[in-house]
């Protein structure tokens, strides 16, 4: 082995990575002078040039990346197609390379991103669409409580019930947009030629994110809905929800309507426990 | 931990052979067909990142999945952001993440890469090359041994496929490896693949290379595929297990004797029936060359 004067662990290093996440290339990295020592400590064989050897690097890091966003942002990818996804990508990196051991951390601030860029000027939800499969893969990776049973609401004294408060799963999230762009998500699995056709329309959107035993479903709420879920969410009583309802003039909503939610709320994995304070 | 007792640790893992036979790699595309079908693979190894919560706290539905998996099978933790030789420090919430998620699924051992993924707080999410320096030496085997005190159960460093070689290198790969893990009184888990594919990449015999490594420091092996790149070899773990690799497993098993293997393929992953094809195959090497007697405690 050749025995030189090795370049400091850290500048080694520190070099190599500006290389490799160079979105340039490699060429265009080793025109910088700070980097140009290191091709010297490279070995090289006749047939593989240390530019190519560092090409494989470069050329994995980008990938790698693309990839993992593309299966963490699917509907994002498939409606932008692979050019302009890999484009914005390039683009998302050069501004928020990985600090994260979880590979699928890197997606969190690419909503944002997209919010600036181009591509949401030209295709408005394109924000939208990426904060709502954010917060799904968020929800994928809370932990959940175990399911409320029904039954045992049966034996709850009805004089108790206005007193009620739910604890919610840990993995309910709401999110309000501006973008019908949960219809683009719930379809997904449509074709992609029936996909494109599929218009995204501007319309505020108030959605529940839960996770369930398979996967996470996304739901878009009705005003009453909305309102009365996030009261709860909130710490209202059940009864102090009645009131509220009951009060509002904006509100059309029957007693038995309540009933109705809060069925589908514990069947759904909504509401997980009853307290009663 | 001192070494005398960290030694103990990893012989009593050998002896004790908590893990088995050839498993495969658990990826989620399997997941239904694993937990529903219960398929007869000895054990199964996971990427150990995808475990531990987007922050390491949370695993949400990815541990549940693992744990459920757990009920039934052995399970092996494998990293791939420890960043053992980076000039960073170590993670210690990293690793005290590791440690829990190595607690709760009771990991018989864990196993990361001889590599550096970043520095300066970035991770570049690939398996960076060393060079194999006495500095380098120093600084991996007394990280590997403080790993090993701080998760509590046998740790073992895997060789990397490899495009880049260093020309300050002071010493092969192998002399590298084996060094630290007699050092870290650590494990070395040997990818046969990728033995081959740095030996083809940088022009060493492969057979020397198996043959400097201490046969009492191998915990695992592992199989995978690999794609050809121009005049370089690329670990891509999306074929089948090469031919060469074959042969060059059996030359491992002969020098190693019956350590557990495992089957790796994570792009383009087909039905769970061909990584179950490759894995008899490795039991069908293991199994001629071992003979029966060492093979009784295999599925």
């Amino acid at each position: 082995m050749a025995s030189e004067i090795a370049p400091p662990w850290s500048k080694l290093q520190e070099s190599l990575q500006k290389i490799l996440t160079d979105s340039g290339g490699v060429n265009n990295a080793l025109s910088n002078p700070s980097v140009q020592f290191l091709p010297h400590f490279l070995a090289e064989t006749s047939t593989v040039s240390a530019r190519e050897r560092l090409g494989v690097y470069c050329d994995a890091y980008f990938l790698r990346i693309l990839e993992s966003l593309g299966s963490d942002f699917p509907t994002l990818k498939e409606f932008l197609g692979d050019k302009n996804f890999r484009h914005l990508i390039a683009d998302y990196l050069k501004d928020h390379p990985s600090r994260f051991k979880n590979i699928s951390l890197i997606g969190e601030r690419l909503p944002k991103f997209v919010s600036r860029h181009p591509l949401n000027r030209k295709f408005g939800f394109l924000s939208d669409l990426s904060r709502l499969e954010w917060e799904v893969l968020s929800c994928l990776y809370r932990d959940r409580l175990s399911p409320l049973n029904l039954e045992s609401l049966r034996q709850i004294p009805e004089k108790s019930w206005p007193k009620a408060r739910f604890i919610f799963d840990p993995s309910v999230r709401f999110i309000e947009l501006d973008w019908d762009v949960d219809r683009l998500w719930n379809e997904r699995m449509l074709a992609r030629a029936k996909k494109r056709s599929l218009k995204i329309k501007k319309s505020e959107r108030s959605l529940l994110i839960v996770r369930d035993h398979q996967w996470v479903q996304v739901r878009a709420l009705g005003l009453e809905e909305s309102t009365a879920l996030k009261r709860l969410h909130g710490g209202a009583s059940l009864g102090n929800l009645c009131d509220f309802l009951e009060n509002s003039r904006k509100f059309q909503v029957k007693p038995g309507d309540i009933q109705v939610w809060i069925h589908d709320w514990i069947s759904s994995g909504v509401l997980k426990r009853l307290v009663f304070p | 931990m001192n070494q005398d007792r960290i030694k103990t640790k990893a012989q009593a893992f050998r002896d004790k052979k908590i893990v088995c036979g050839v498993g495969v790699g658990l990826r989620s595309v399997h997941y239904d067909h694993v937990l529903s079908r219960r398929p007869a693979v000895p054990w199964f190894e996971v990427i150990s990142e995808n475990y531990m919560g987007l922050r390491g706290d949370q695993g949400g539905r990815p541990l549940e999945i693992l744990e459920e998996a757990r009920r039934n099978y052995p399970i092996v933790l494998h990293g791939v952001s420890l960043n053992i030789g980076s000039a960073d420090p170590l993670d210690k919430n990293y690793l005290n993440a590791l440690k829990r998620l190595a607690n709760r699924i009771d990991s018989p051992h864990v196993t990361d890469h001889l590599c550096w993924t970043g520095v300066k707080g970035q991770n570049l999410h690939d398996l960076l090359p060393l060079p194999y320096t006495a500095e380098g030496l120093n600084l991996i085997s007394s990280r590997a041994a403080q790993i090993q005190d701080i998760l509590g159960r046998p740790f073992a460093l895997e060789n990397p496929s490899t495009y880049l070689a260093f020309r300050h290198s002071q010493m092969p790969e192998w002399e590298f490896l084996a060094e630290t893990a007699r050092q870290a009184g650590c494990g070395i888990l040997l990818d046969i693949n990728n033995v081959y594919v740095s030996a083809k990449n940088h022009g060493f015999d492969p057979v020397e290379y198996l043959r400097n490594i201490p046969a009492d420091r191998v915990i695992q092996m592992h199989l995978a595929g690999y794609s050809h790149c121009g005049n370089l070899l690329i670990d891509t773990h999306d074929h089948p297990v090469s031919d060469p690799v074959w042969e060059l497993y059996g030359e491992a098993v002969r020098l190693f004797g019956d350590v557990p293997t495992l089957i790796e393929w994570d792009d383009k992953i087909p039905p769970f029936g061909v990584l179950e094809k490759e894995a008899a195959r490795a039991e069908k090497i293991r199994r001629k060359i071992l003979g029966k007697r060492d093979c009784a405690a295999l599925v």
